[in-house]
C-alpha cells in the first residue's frame, strides 16, 4: 500500500515539477509547425535583397534565419505561442517580437500568412537549407579595444 | 602692384631653376617648335642610345614588312623602309629596330586594337646625345610620338633587415590564428595585438583584419598577382608552392617564361645580381622577393612566415607570377615597365602589384599629364585594365594597384595617382601616418608599411616578409616603405576575389574596386598633435589625406558575400551613417550623387529625394516596402580625379533600402 502512495505522490510531483518548467510547450496551432520561407512581402519578392526562413517547433520554439541587415545569415531563436489565429513570441535575448501577426494557413497547409497591420508576409512551406543553417552558425568574434572595427 | 606680380613671377622663375633637374626640364624657345611637339617627356633619367617611337598607323603596314623582311632572312632589322626615317636612322647609326611589343598571333588582335603594334623600340650609339637623336626623329610625318626610356624607382629605404634569431618578447601577446608559420608571430601588420615588444606605441587592430579572413578563405590558385619588380626568387622555400607556372611558355621568351620573365634584361627571372664598385653594393635588394611573400608566403607549412592570401597549407595559395622589371644594376624603364604589364595581362593576372613609380624630375600632378609624359607605360596599363584585353579568370578588368610614394610628398606618385589605379600610402604599428608615407590627392587606401627607424623594436616595426638569402644571409627580414603597404592591398585583393570565384561571382573591376576600397577601418580620428619616429609629423596634416581608412580583409569577404540591405522605420525622417557599404571612414568620405528610381520613391511615399548630409544618408519614407538606391562617393580625397585634376576613384553602391514598421530591436524580423 505504502509502495503505492509513494508512486502516486512521485506521479503527482512530477506532473507539477514539470508543469513549473518554463520550457513547457506553449499552445501551438499544429498547422504552423513547420520550416517556412519568406516569399513575399507588402507584395515584394524579397529575392536578391533579403532572405528570411523561419521554423516553427511544435514545442513552442522557433528558430529564425535571416539575412537582411547583414551579408551573412543570423540565427535568432526563442519561444512563442499561436493559438486563436495570432502568433506571438519572445526571442531568447528577452526581446518581445514587435508585434503579434494575425495568422492564416492556406487550403493546402503549405502558405503561412502573417499580418500585422499593414505588414503582411507570405511564407512558403521549404526545409531551411541546409548550407543556410550552417552559415548562420558561423559565429564572429571581433577585436575588442584599439582599432575601431564595425564588423 | 603689376610690377610685384612681375617681379614675384621673375623670382620664382628663378628659384625653380634652381636644381639641375627641373633646369633640364625647361623647353627652351626651339623644343617649342610644333614637331617637337611630339616628343613627350625628357631625356632626364632615361636610357641612353633608345628612345620608344610610335609611328603612324600607315605608316606601321610599310615597317611590318620592312621588318618581317628582315625576321626571314633571321638578321636584326635596323631601317624601317620609309626614306626620311631610315636617313635619321642611318645618321644616328641605329643597330637594331623593332617592336616594342613583339608579334605573338595568339594576342596580336588585342594589341592592334590597343594601338600597341604602333610603338617600336630602336637603339643606337650610346654617344648619340638622346635629345639631338628625338629632334632628328620628330619632323617626320610617320612618327607620331617619340619617347625617352625613362627610369623607374622602387619605393622602398633600401634597406633589408635579416631576421636573424629574433629573441623572444616578453611582452608578445598571444597571435590570433591557427596557422603554424613560426614568424607569423612577428608580422603585427596581419595581426596586432599592441606588443610592446614590437613598439610602446603599437595599437591593437592596427593591421589588415587578416585573422578573421583566413578562417573563410585564404586563397585560390586561380587568381594570379603579377609583382612588377625584382625577380621574385621562385626557388624561396615560403614562395615556391605558391608560384604561377606558366602553362604554355612562349617561343618568343625560348620557353624559359615558367614563372615570370626578366623584362629588364630580357632572360629568365633572376634574383641576386649585385655588383660591387669601390666598396659599393648595388643591384637586387629582395624587393621583389620581400613583396611577393607578403602577398602570398605559403601559409600554415611550418616554416618562416604567413602570406596575405597565401592559402590555408592545402595548396590553395593564391598564385604569383614575377615581372621582373629591376634586375642588378638595370633599372625599370617604360620599356620593361610596359612590357612586363603587358605580359600579365595577357598570361591571366588579375593583379598588378606595382611598388615603383617615377623617378624625380618635374612633379607630375594630373592623370593628363602623366599619360602625354609616359604613354607607352599607360597604354600598357590601361590594356592591362580593359576587360577586352585582359585574360583574368577572376575578375572582368584587371586591378592595377601602386605604392603612393616615399617621399612625404602630399600627393600621390605616378602611376598610383592616376584615376584608374589603386594607389596605396603607409601605416606604422601605430596606426598611424609612416614618416615618409607620400599623402594626399590621388592617395586611395592605406595599409602597414612599417617603420623600421623610431620604435622601441627597431627594425621589428617594419614588415616581415621573404628575402632573398644570397643577398642578406636570411630567408626573411623586414623593410619598410609604401613598398611594403602595396603587397597588402594586392593580398587582400587577391583574397577577396578567390572568395569572390569560390562563391561562383566573376565581378568587374569597377565592382570590386568600389568593395576593396571601402573595406576599411577608419584611422583619422586619432591624428591629433604629432609623432616622432623617422621625423616629426604634424598628424592633422594627414587627415582625409591618407585614402579611405586601413584596408581590412575581413570586411572586403563579407562585401563579397552579399550587401546587406538597410532597414528604416516607416514615417519619420532618418539620418543614417553608411558604415556598412562605404566602410568605417563612411561619415568623412565626400558624396558625389544618390539616386533613386521615380517609381520607387512614390512607392514608399518619399517625400523628398534622399540625400547625403554631413556623411549620412537623410531620407524619409512614409509607406513600407522595397526601394534600390546608389550612392557614390570620393574613394580617396575630396574630389574624383579628371585629366586635369589629381584626386580620388569614384565608387558607388547599390543596395536595397527596407522602410518598415514592424521589426524588433534586436534586428529579428519578426
Amino acid at each position: 500500500m505504502k509502495k503505492y502512495i509513494y508512486c502516486i505522490v512521485a506521479a503527482v510531483s512530477a506532473f507539477f515539477l514539470a508543469g513549473c518548467n518554463k520550457d513547457n510547450p506553449a499552445s501551438v496551432d499544429r498547422g504552423i509547425v513547420g520550416e517556412w520561407h519568406l516569399t513575399s512581402w507588402n507584395g515584394t519578392d524579397p529575392a536578391g535583397d533579403f532572405d528570411v526562413y523561419v521554423s516553427f517547433g511544435a514545442d513552442g520554439a522557433f528558430d529564425l534565419y535571416q539575412r537582411v541587415e547583414t551579408s551573412v545569415y543570423v540565427r535568432y531563436s526563442g519561444s512563442f505561442s499561436a493559438e486563436n489565429g495570432t502568433v506571438s513570441g519572445t526571442y531568447s535575448d528577452g526581446e518581445p517580437w514587435s508585434a503579434g501577426y494575425a495568422y492564416e494557413i492556406g487550403a493546402d497547409g503549405n502558405t503561412l500568412t502573417l499580418t500585422s497591420g499593414d505588414d503582411v508576409s507570405i511564407y512558403t512551406r521549404t526545409p531551411v537549407p541546409e548550407d543556410v543553417k550552417t552559415a548562420s552558425g558561423a559565429s564572429v568574434k571581433s577585436a575588442s579595444g584599439g582599432m575601431k572595427r564595425f564588423l | 602692384m603689376k610690377y610685384r606680380n612681375i617681379f614675384l613671377t621673375t623670382v620664382s622663375v628663378l628659384l625653380a631653376s634652381c636644381t639641375a633637374e627641373q633646369l633640364h626640364e625647361q623647353p627652351s624657345p626651339e623644343e617649342l617648335r610644333p614637331e617637337l611637339q611630339k616628343i613627350c617627356n625628357t631625356s632626364y633619367s632615361s636610357e641612353q642610345g633608345t628612345l620608344l617611337v610610335k609611328f603612324s598607323d600607315e605608316a606601321v603596314a610599310h615597317i611590318e614588312e620592312t621588318v618581317s623582311g628582315s625576321a626571314a632572312t633571321k638578321s636584326v632589322a635596323t631601317r624601317s623602309g620609309i626614306s626620311g626615317v631610315d636617313e635619321v636612322f642611318a645618321d644616328i647609326n641605329v643597330t637594331s629596330f623593332g617592336r616594342l611589343f613583339p608579334y605573338d598571333a595568339k594576342f596580336e588582335k588585342n594589341r592592334r586594337s590597343a594601338g600597341l603594334h604602333r610603338w617600336y623600340v630602336l637603339h643606337f650609339d650610346e654617344s648619340q646625345d638622346l635629345d639631338e637623336a628625338a629632334r632628328m626623329l620628330a619632323p617626320m610625318a610617320e612618327v607620331s610620338t617619340i619617347q625617352f626610356n625613362k627610369e623607374r624607382t622602387k619605393t622602398f629605404s633600401g634597406e633589408a633587415f635579416p631576421l636573424g634569431g629574433a629573441a623572444p618578447a616578453q611582452t608578445r601577446a598571444m597571435v590570433r590564428s591557427d596557422f603554424n608559420d613560426p614568424e607569423l608571430m612577428w608580422q603585427w601588420h596581419y595581426i596586432n595585438n599592441a606588443d610592446q615588444a614590437i613598439s610602446q606605441t603599437s595599437l591593437a587592430g592596427a593591421d589588415i583584419n587578416v585573422a578573421e579572413a583566413w578562417k573563410i578563405t585564404g586563397g585560390d590558385p586561380r587568381v594570379i598577382v603579377a609583382v612588377v619588380d625584382e625577380g621574385v626568387k621562385y626557388t624561396h622555400p615560403d614562395l615556391a608552392d605558391n608560384m604561377w607556372t606558366n602553362p604554355n611558355p612562349s617561343e618568343a621568351y625560348g620557353y624559359q617564361d615558367i614563372h615570370g620573365w626578366n623584362f629588364a634584361e630580357n632572360c629568365p627571372v633572376s634574383w641576386d645580381k649585385t655588383e660591387t664598385v669601390n666598396g659599393v653594393t648595388d643591384g637586387d635588394s629582395g624587393h621583389g622577393t620581400h613583396v611577393a611573400g607578403t602577398v602570398a608566403a605559403v601559409n600554415n607549412n611550418g616554416i618562416g612566415v604567413a602570406g596575405v592570401a597565401g592559402g590555408t597549407g592545402a595548396g590553395d595559395g593564391i598564385r604569383i607570377m614575377s615581372c621582373q622589371i629591376f634586375s642588378g644594376t638595370q633599372n625599370a624603364t617604360d620599356r620593361s615597365v610596359g612590357q612586363a604589364i603587358v605580359y600579365a595581362a595577357e598570361h591571366g593576372a588579375a593583379i598588378i602589384q606595382c611598388s615603383y613609380g617615377n623617378v624625380g624630375g618635374t612633379p607630375i600632378t594630373s592623370d593628363r599629364d602623366y599619360e602625354a609624359f609616359s604613354p607607352a607605360e599607360m597604354e600598357a596599363i590601361k590594356y592591362f585594365l580593359d576587360p577586352e584585353s585582359n585574360q583574368s579568370e577572376a575578375v572582368e578588368g584587371g586591378i592595377a594597384i601602386f605604392s603612393a610614394g616615399n617621399e612625404s610628398n602630399p600627393y600621390s606618385n605616378y602611376p598610383g595617382g592616376y584615376r584608374d589605379c589603386i594607389s596605396v600610402t603607409s601605416v606604422g604599428p601605430d596606426g598611424l601616418p609612416a614618416y615618409y608615407t607620400c599623402y594626399g590627392d590621388g592617395c586611395n587606401i592605406t595599409a602597414p608599411g612599417g617603420e623600421t627607424t623610431g620604435h622601441a623594436g627597431g627594425e621589428r616595426a617594419g614588415v616581415l616578409s621573404t628575402l632573398v638569402s644570397e643577398i642578406s644571409g636570411d630567408d626573411y627580414g623586414y623593410m619598410q616603405g609604401t613598398s611594403m603597404a602595396c603587397p597588402h592591398v594586392s593580398g587582400v585583393a587577391a583574397l577577396g576575389l578567390s572568395y569572390a570565384l569560390q562563391k561562383g561571382k566573376k565581378l568587374t573591376r569597377e565592382e570590386f574596386i568600389s568593395m576593396l576600397l571601402t573595406s576599411v577601418n577608419e584611422i583619422d580620428s586619432r591624428f591629433e598633435g604629432t609623432k616622432t619616429t623617422g621625423a616629426v609629423l604634424n598628424l592633422e596634416d594627414y587627415v582625409g589625406k591618407m585614402g579611405t581608412g586601413l584596408v581590412d580583409a575581413y570586411q572586403l569577404l563579407m562585401q563579397i558575400e552579399g550587401t546587406p540591405c538597410l532597414k528604416i522605420p516607416v514615417g519619420s525622417l532618418e539620418l543614417v551613417t553608411l558604415t556598412q557599404y562605404f566602410g568605417g571612414s563612411a561619415e568623412d568620405l565626400t558624396y558625389t550623387g544618390v539616386e533613386i528610381p521615380a517609381d520607387d520613391m512614390e512607392k514608399l511615399g518619399m517625400p523628398a529625394e534622399p540625400q547625403m548630409y554631413n556623411g549620412q544618408l537623410m531620407i524619409r519614407c512614409n509607406n513600407p516596402g522595397v526601394a534600390h538606391i546608389k550612392v557614390s562617393a570620393v574613394a580617396g580625397g575630396k574630389r574624383p580625379g579628371s585629366d586635369t585634376i589629381m584626386g580620388g576613384i569614384e565608387v558607388t553602391k547599390e543596395f536595397a533600402v527596407i522602410a518598415r514598421g514592424a521589426g524588433a530591436s534586436n534586428g529579428g524580423w519578426l
